[in-house]
């Protein structure tokens, strides 16, 4: 490798100004010497510029002593070597520098590593939807500190759109921040449920607000599963029946007991917490994890919030 | 060929100088000695016995060596000039 790196720097043409009274007769001397001349061309009447292969520059120089400008012996030509030329010109480069070259393609390719990874998700338009839109992002993938990825952004996409009043949806990656624009249909009106409020679970009702509807409860009453809480319809002044919709929201504390096949009572727990499908808004009150047999038993109490058109 | 051959060499068999040029293109120049006049319209080529006047645009050696002369450029007219030589 480095025999072939030396003949191809052997190969390597500079480009020399040779500057005297009749330049072109100076070719006569290097004919001479048996140096090969390339690309000779005279741009003054004193002045004829030439190339030679690199290894021959040295015999230049000697022919024409005097050239150099340590050397105090009459010559009727002067030499300058103007540099090299073509590609073993940047391979020069390349060679000096070789760090920082190797530095600039390291950089370039973390760069382009990177770009593939999301560092942050910004959101534009509508920001109704913005907890919908970063729960899609994260089931489908769409992370802080990972691959971004363009089916799931898809996806994302498909997610979003299906949502009520929602007009345009899109997600761009533009370097390492994804964007997430939703638009929301400005002649779309909320589309209200109609029907009695009916309980989700059985308790006692804490709290009950109806803003629309009869409430047919009151809050420290015992509620059972699928009992109307507040009805879709309320009687007039004049004794008349009105159908609404209802918009009311209620708290219902709840409890519950159940024996779970668990190592420990951190699992044991986990499985409750499943079987009870809890969305978040829950709020558990009280907790008591006991051993029985190869399980545990845990018994629950909690309050669950229960809302319409809310 | 045994017709350039013959073309080529004098009567004593030694290899002449020769010209070969393309009109409004290069040239090629074997048996050069050395280089009289040199400008981008006209050039003079020395050989042994004789010498050629080249005349046109944009000349330049594209490579000299050995005796060996390339000329680059738009070769509009080659004469013969009497005389030659180092």
């Amino acid at each position: 490798m480095m025999e072939k790196f030396c003949r191809i720097e052997n190969n390597v043409k500079v480009r020399l100004l040779l500057q005297g009274t009749m330049p072109e007769r100076a070719l006569l001397r290097l004919r001479r010497a048996g140096i090969a001349v390339y690309h000779a061309k005279k741009i003054e009447p004193k002045k004829l510029r030439l190339d030679v292969k690199k290894k021959d520059v040295e015999k230049v120089f000697a022919i024409f002593c005097g050239a150099c400008y340590n050397i105090s012996t009459y010559s009727a030509y002067t030499v300058t070597a103007l540099g090299e030329r073509g590609i073993y010109k940047y391979l020069r480069i390349v060679k000096n520098r070789a760090g920082l070259v190797l530095g600039g393609l390291l950089f370039v390719a973390t760069v382009a590593f990177f770009d593939g990874f999301v560092f942050a998700v910004d959101f534009e338009g509508a920001n109704v939807y913005q907890r919908e839109a970063r729960i899609a992002l994260e089931e489908q993938g769409i992370r802080l500190f990972s691959p971004y990825d363009e089916e799931g952004a898809k996806g994302v996409v498909t997610k979003l759109l299906a949502l009520d009043g929602m007009e345009y949806c899109a997600v761009k990656k533009s370097g390492m921040r994804v964007t997430v624009e939703l638009r929301l249909s400005p002649f779309q009106t909320a589309q209200l449920q109609s029907g009695n409020m009916q309980a989700k679970h059985s308790g006692i009702l804490l709290s009950l607000v109806t803003l629309r509807g009869e409430a047919q409860k009151k809050a420290g009453e015992k509620v059972r599963k699928g009992e109307v809480l507040v009805s879709d319809s309320f009687t007039t002044t004049d004794g008349g029946q009105v159908r609404v919709e209802p918009i009311a929201y209620a708290r219902v504390a709840c409890t519950h007991e159940s024996v779970y096949d668990a190592k420990n009572e951190t699992e044991a727990f986990a499985k409750a917490y499943l079987a009870l499908g809890f969305s978040g808004e829950e709020r558990i009150t009280k907790r008591e994890i006991t051993p029985m047999g190869t399980g545990y038993k845990v018994y629950l109490c909690y309050e669950e919030i229960e809302r319409m058109n809310f | 060929m045994r017709l350039f051959d013959e073309i080529f060499k004098d009567v004593d068999g030694i290899a002449l100088s020769r010209c070969t040029f393309v009109p409004n293109g290069g040239g090629y120049f074997e048996g050069v000695k050395s280089i009289g006049d040199f400008s981008s319209e006209r050039i003079v080529i020395c050989f042994s016995k004789q010498s050629v006047e080249v005349c046109g645009v944009g000349l330049s050696i594209k490579k000299y060596y050995d005796g060996d002369l390339q000329l680059s450029g738009k070769i509009a007219s080659v004469v013969h000039v009497s005389g030659g030589g180092e």
